[in-house]
């Protein structure tokens, strides 16, 4: 956990470094962006139901806090750094909570007056706990006592982002971006955040 | 106004937070699974010549099983298919094999020996009694594998989830399709966590970190500031470029002159 803080600190430090002389060369506009959204977590290979059919959405349940950098410069290239975060665990029935932080460095173009293509690497931190103990559950043919996870575990994931970005109106965008863990591997998922936010800088 | 619209993204997200809940168990008090990032199964498939299919179907579901286990993002785990074994009980690696023990409505039964907090063996029973209901040679295709990835998911440690829609549910009876839902890969998740700043990216194999251990960061996010250190060079080059054309700040030069005149009318 702690050694999760420090890193999460040191990425913050670096944005904090990078923000200072790119504001200097930044496009006219905000810079900095924070705001809400979701993140729809394993689309099109979960099921939500009891008879297992495919939930295209996935797991709609995260949302999100999120801080934005946009560094194009005047060419309209430059890259986009985003931190998103559960602002309070998701809590479940037993006590089990999840949260998550997505970190994502991605290169930026601009597609024409309020647009922008999104490319790059980012990490996602995905945080499983509970508060122990045990519980009864149907086993079949009567019950038995099932245990509750006691501690917190917690996935580190580099993922490939891929994105919009829209200037709604003034001081105002909306981005979706496709996140995707393992992309060159068999663990390859699709998840899909969509933020909401305002220019604050 | 800024306020106000933020205030309401808050609000917006707060009502979004009424998701599915996390409902997974554990098969005991465990602090972890099986003490490996690769587990083998091995099949004792001489065992299960009365089970009403062939060994073909009985090694697809197997394989279908071990796929979808070994497709959540989120887990380190990774499941092989191994050889074949004579062996009928609990064991490491673990063994899946037939038997007309399972009672009369248990389709399968997997379990898990526990020392320590983690599991050391285990094994997956299949109910191979045509005369009980439960005979797995009796199930539709969709349940055949339905059963045997729930009974791999015990062996891995995995408790009942009270979710219906979960594939840990302790009944298969509503299920049409092969499919984990997120409480399960959640599950997983919590026993086998993945970590690719130390079990290497993407599936790779880990690579020896050029820092110190406990020095902090690990090979893998010194290969991510690397990269994005460079990225913010290229893009700071390329503005700076820019810039220099087009004057301070990025701003255009205004392209109509304003120069003083004095106007004789």
């Amino acid at each position: 956990m702690a050694e999760s803080v420090v890193r999460l600190g040191r990425f913050l430090a670096l944005l904090l470094v990078m923000m200072i002389p790119v504001r200097g060369f930044a496009s006219p506009g905000k810079t900095l962006y924070v705001g809400t959204g979701v993140f729809l977590q394993n689309m099109l290979t979960t099921t939500t139901t009891p008879e297992s059919t495919s939930n295209a959405l996935g797991q709609i349940n995260l949302p999100q806090l999120s801080v934005m950098a946009d560094f194009r410069g005047s060419s309209g290239f430059g890259f986009a750094p985003s931190i998103a975060l559960t602002p309070v665990a998701i809590a479940g029935g037993n006590g089990v909570k999840k949260s998550m932080l997505l970190a994502s460095l991605p290169l930026a173009w601009s597609l024409g007056q309020s647009a922008s293509f999104k490319f790059g690497p980012g990490l996602l931190q995905y945080s499983v706990t509970g508060d122990g103990g045990t519980t009864q559950l149907n086993n079949g043919t009567g019950t038995s006592t099932f245990y509750l996870p006691g501690e917190t575990r917690t996935s580190k994931v580099f993922v490939l982002n891929v994105g919009m970005g829209f200037d709604l109106f003034r001081n105002f965008r909306f981005d979706l971006d496709a996140v995707v863990p393992g992309a060159l591997s068999s663990k390859r998922a699709l998840n899909l955040m969509a933020t909401a936010q305002l220019g604050i800088w | 106004m800024k306020r106000y619209v933020l205030g309401t993204l808050v609000a917006a997200s707060g009502l979004l937070a009424s998701g599915q809940a996390n409902a997974f168990t554990l098969l005991g008090n465990l602090t972890g699974g099986w003490d490996t990032k690769e587990l083998t199964f091995l099949v004792n498939e001489s065992s299960c010549t009365g089970l009403g299919i062939s060994s073909a179907d009985l090694n697809a579901a197997i394989d279908a099983a071990v796929d979808i286990w070994n497709s959540v993002p989120t887990s380190n785990l990774k499941l092989v298919k191994g050889g074949t074994t004579t062996g009928t009980s609990n064991a490491n690696p673990p063994v899946i094999y037939c038997s007309t023990s399972p009672g009369d409505t248990i389709a399968g039964t997997g379990s898990a020996g526990i020392l320590g907090g983690r599991i050391v063996q285990g094994g997956l029973v299949l109910n191979g009694d045509n005369a009980k209901a439960a005979y797995f040679g009796n199930l539709t295709e969709a349940k055949r594998l339905v059963t045997v990835t729930h009974e791999i998911g015990h062996v891995l440690g995995l408790g009942h989830s009270e979710l219906s829609y979960a594939l840990m549910y302790y009944s298969i009876g509503s299920k049409a399709d092969l499919r984990l839902s997120q409480d399960d890969m959640d599950a997983l998740t919590w026993l086998y966590p993945r970590d690719e700043f130390s079990d290497g990216v993407m599936g790779c194999a880990t690579t020896k970190s050029v820092v110190p251990p406990g020095s902090g960061m690990g090979g893998g996010s010194n290969m991510l500031l690397a990269g994005w250190l460079s990225v913010f060079g290229l893009a700071w080059l390329a503005s700076r470029k820019r810039k220099e054309v087009v004057g301070w700040d990025g701003i255009e030069p205004p392209t109509h002159a304003f120069s003083g005149h004095c106007s004789t009318d």
